[in-house]
């Protein structure tokens, strides 16, 4: 029997590891997103709870509303955190889970918004000891100071989250037209008349260019955000705007090699 | 006598026959006619794009055939991409919290 018992434990190892890695695997970005919006909902449901606890307080000032709204407030305090962390996770795995960011630019991002999380649940922790509603605000007003950083580094990451599917779509247009400049080089290598075709790829690849060019237009508006602006989402919205112009020199080009294979097939 | 007093009828009845026959020819012609050319303001006719051209040698070539389809896949995923992220912009949080 003692012969077994190192297999045994053996065996127990495996299943631990592989029940470890099973599960997280199964945290992907729709887990974490499901998480943001549940944790969002609770949040919510607190600041109802608040509303409704400060006004009574500030109606009835009485011991009872008082330690009802520091309840109230405390609550409405961790959620917030709980929210915020849920949906940095759900950002952080939407980053993980697109392809045609560089590896350099994805590990800056996941280590800012590691440095955020980590920051809230130490925030988070210090909110289950304050016993005086001042001490309460004195917390909510780190965060206060806290938020504007997050914000960026939010508004930022989901950049980086369009220019990657930018990247992956100019790569996939780029190997189209390495493609279709092969095929016509060996067309001209049949002895046949391909100027009209060599002129028109050009102008295909000049989409590119001007693709490129507005894509690192909207990284500088998301690059020039910062936490003292007041105007965040306007930048942000910005930014998409120009980052959809790029997307429209990529259709003109995939337009203009499409009439490319047209002139191709026909004698 | 009898054939005095048809030729009689005949010489009424074959006025008003030709007519019924006319008017029912007329009445044919007019359901076959379209009743209207004009097309109702909002409706325009669908342009004919068929092109007809003779196809040269490349246009079964596998290489070309690759691309064409590359192309149309390609243009589907540009059409579709998602580029606003509606759901991942920064939750709106009240965070100036006073009592």
């Amino acid at each position: 029997m003692k012969r077994f018992l190192p297999y045994c434990l053996g065996f127990l190892v495996f299943l631990f590891f592989s029940f470890s890695v099973i599960s997280a695997q199964d945290f992907d970005f729709n887990r974490s997103f499901n998480d943001y919006i549940y944790n969002y909902n609770l949040y919510r449901s607190a600041h109802l709870e608040y509303i409704t606890a400060k006004s009574e307080f500030q109606t009835y000032n009485t011991l009872t509303s008082q330690t009802k709204a520091l309840e109230a407030t405390r609550k409405l305090l961790q959620q917030r955190d709980e929210a915020l962390k849920t949906y940095l996770t759900a950002l952080r795995m939407k980053l993980k889970e697109e392809t045609g960011i560089t590896s350099y630019k994805q590990n800056l991002y996941f280590v800012k918004l590691d440095d955020e999380v980590a920051w809230i649940s130490q925030h988070q922790s210090l909110l289950t000891s304050p016993s005086t509603i001042e001490d309460l605000l004195e917390q909510s007003e780190k965060m206060e100071n806290r938020y504007p950083i997050t914000t960026v580094i939010s508004y930022q990451t989901l950049g980086t989250i369009l220019e990657g599917k930018e990247n992956t779509l100019r790569d996939e247009v780029n190997n189209l037209v390495k493609l279709t400049e092969e095929k016509i080089n060996e067309i001209r290598a049949n002895n046949e008349d391909t100027t009209i075709v060599e002129r028109w790829l050009i102008e295909a690849k000049q989409k590119i260019t001007l693709s490129e060019q507005k894509q690192s237009q909207a990284i500088a508006v998301i690059n020039s955000i910062e936490a003292k602006d007041s105007d965040k989402a306007e930048k942000y919205d910005q930014a998409k705007l120009l980052f959809e112009e790029s997307n429209q020199y990529l259709k003109e080009a995939i337009s203009f090699l499409k009439e490319i294979i047209r002139e191709v097939k026909r004698v | 006598m009898f054939k005095q007093r048809f030729g009689k009828y005949l010489i009424f009845l074959l006025p008003l026959l030709i007519l019924i026959i006319f008017t029912l020819l007329l009445v044919a012609i007019k359901k076959k006619l379209p009743t209207s050319t004009t097309l109702s303001p909002g409706q325009i006719p669908t342009p004919t794009t068929t092109e007809f051209f003779l196809p040269s040698r490349w246009a079964t070539d596998a290489g070309v055939l690759q691309i064409e389809t590359g192309l149309s896949e390609l243009e589907d995923k540009l059409k579709t991409v998602d580029l606003q992220e509606v759901q991942l912009q920064p939750p709106i949080l009240d965070i100036e919290v006073q009592l």
